[in-house]
């Protein structure tokens, strides 16, 4: 494989790696929000 | 008020259902054949950038809209457009976010039902000991419906979308997404590492996988600059994406008010990126340049990439051995069926939501109308396959369709709404910070992009508009039978226009009618 194509290649991935991992594992570590007691319906129409 | 109560029953089932809704076939077909179209490696530059300008702020754009309706009880564009816009003429706009899901599902679950098909006949061994002819001639029939197998998993598929619609969003949708998306991972995995360690001449093979991932990434930096390079990107993010389809609004509908946006806007689109990129790439380009080389490649690629998936690869599994081979066949196919029904899932929510808010329609029976609908409008795909009405539904609905409706909704949030209010319902509720860079990229950069993108398929979609290329065709010829079978299939794409046109104005009959119910009640 070339070299260029190699660089290519695995700069993408890593960079869509990185960033998918990064932003899936900072999801999953969120803690579950509480919502409020009026969050925990739907506003009325025209609301 | 709407009796729509629907929730998601987690973060990570709404991340892996709107990720899902995102991968599709063209993750693993059209995104390797558009990079080897346009500069290889170096197309990897503008697509990330459109990704940047382009699709994340859609996808900011798209959850929050879902989010600002489901709050009134909208859970489907019509009436989000309605709440957001100034006009009443919002409303008929946002029938696209319904209208473009029951277009391309027509179709799709057509697609779809082919990868089950094929599943079948890899686990009951059809394709061993074919030719490569034999496995051409084996899709050949299967379109052109020869034999029970095409109808029975067209009927099939409808029936599993169906049934998990039926079951709502928590037990249905995010259920198929919390079992699809993972094996999906998993089968593009294995088939990855197959590929990319293939070995010249071992199994037939006469390059190594390397020189197929070699010929997709060496970047030809001396066409990013060309336009054609940059619209081939833009498209390729606007649908790899599923921005202006309206899935993403009615799947966004059912979080709770403060819940981020932000945060997993972007778990999910750099998902799909993940599976486009990482996997998708790694597939079918290596294993065809391996066993086919990179001359014939490229001659298969220029149809796009559906003949590689269906018609090539069973073909080139069947020479690793009938043990790898089925599990191939069943990890491709099994790979492209959880892809194409996480995507149908969500074509199938805006119209749920709508039915369901509007004339307080039970789960159950707004599912199988979804599916009659999808029935008979896929009909024509099906039966008509060769006679283009397929392509036809794909480019008007699945393609300029999208477009359109990304630009108006992107005028609608940026500039009707007013981005002010727009950047606060983003930022309500966020995980993490979003550089205020995205509030002028969403106000300037990002219609500008799509108004580009629009100008720059308007000689396409104007040749499509007149059958150009059929009367080329129909000039060329001089055979009077050929001419008659091309001027059928010219009435037929017309039929087809006809009808998607009949069930647009339908749709916008619904809302008018829901308007009316909506007026009379609140007096």
């Amino acid at each position: 494989m070339e070299s260029s194509a190699l660089f290519m290649m695995i700069l993408s991935k890593g960079i869509i790696a990185g960033f998918t991992f990064y932003f899936f594992g900072k999801m999953l570590s969120m803690p579950i929000k509480k919502q409020t007691q009026e969050e925990e319906h739907n506003y009325p129409r025209g609301g | 008020m709407s009796s729509n109560k629907e929730s998601w029953g987690s973060r990570l089932g709404l991340v892996l259902a709107m990720a899902g809704n995102a991968v599709g076939f063209g993750n693993f077909l059209r995104f390797p054949v558009q990079a080897i179209q346009n500069g290889g490696g170096a197309f990897i530059v503008p697509y990330l950038v459109c990704f940047l300008l382009l699709g994340l702020p859609l996808l900011f754009v798209e959850w929050s809209m879902g989010r600002f309706g489901g709050q009134y009880g909208d859970h489907s564009t019509p009436f989000i457009f309605d709440r957001m816009g100034k006009s009443a003429i919002w409303k008929y706009i946002g029938v696209s976010g319904i209208f473009i899901n029951i277009g391309v599902a027509a179709y799709y679950c057509y697609l779809e039902s082919w990868t089950l098909g094929y599943l079948w006949y890899s686990v009951t061994g059809e394709f061993s000991g074919q030719t490569a002819d034999g496995v051409n001639a084996v899709f050949t029939n299967y379109v052109g419906l020869s034999g029970n197998i095409p109808w029975v998993f067209w009927i099939l598929c409808l029936a599993i979308n169906t049934w998990i619609l039926s079951r709502g969003l928590e037990g249905g949708v995010e259920v198929a997404a919390k079992v699809g998306m993972p094996l999906l991972i998993i089968f593009g995995i294995f088939l990855a590492i197959r590929a990319l360690t293939i070995t010249a001449g071992s199994d037939g093979a006469i390059n190594d996988g390397l020189v197929g991932a070699n010929f997709l990434w060496k970047p030809d930096f001396s066409t990013i600059w060309t336009p054609k390079v940059w619209l081939a990107a833009a498209g390729q993010i606007f649908f790899t994406l599923s921005v202006g389809w309206g899935m993403i609004h009615a799947y966004a509908a059912y979080i709770k008010p403060n819940d981020d946006v932000v945060l997993n806007s972007l778990s999910a689109g750099w998902t799909n990126e993940f599976v486009e990129v990482v996997l998708g790439a790694s597939i079918v380009i290596p294993i065809s340049v391996g066993y086919l080389g990179i001359d014939r490649v490229v001659e298969l690629t220029q149809s796009g990439g559906l003949g590689l998936g269906f018609r090539t690869m069973p073909y080139l599994f069947q020479q690793w051995g009938t043990v790898l081979a089925t599990l191939a066949g069943v990890a491709w196919f099994g790979l492209l069926f959880f892809a194409g029904i996480t995507s149908s899932l969500a074509m199938g929510t805006p119209w749920m939501g709508f039915m369901r808010d509007e004339f307080n329609w039970s789960r159950n029976k707004t599912a199988l109308s979804f599916a009659a609908i999808v029935f008979l409008l896929g009909l024509p795909t099906v039966v008509f396959y060769n006679q283009g009405v397929f392509d036809e539904f794909d480019y008007w609905v699945g393609t300029v369709g999208l477009v359109l409706a990304g630009l108006f909704e992107i005028i609608l949030f940026s500039w009707v709404f007013g981005i002010e209010k727009g950047w606060a319902e983003i930022i309500r509720g966020a995980d993490i910070r979003l550089p205020v860079f995205f509030k002028y990229v969403l106000k300037y950069v990002t219609p500008v992009i799509i108004i580009l993108v629009f100008i720059g398929s308007l000689p396409d979609i104007y040749d499509n508009l007149v059958h150009k290329t059929l009367y080329e065709k129909i000039a060329k010829a001089t055979n009077p039978t050929e001419i008659a079978t091309l001027q059928t299939q010219m009435s037929y794409l017309n039929w087809s226009r006809m009808l998607l046109l009949g069930v647009f104005l339908g749709i916008c009959y619904l809302v008018f009618l829901a308007n009316k119910k909506r007026l009379k009640q609140n007096g």
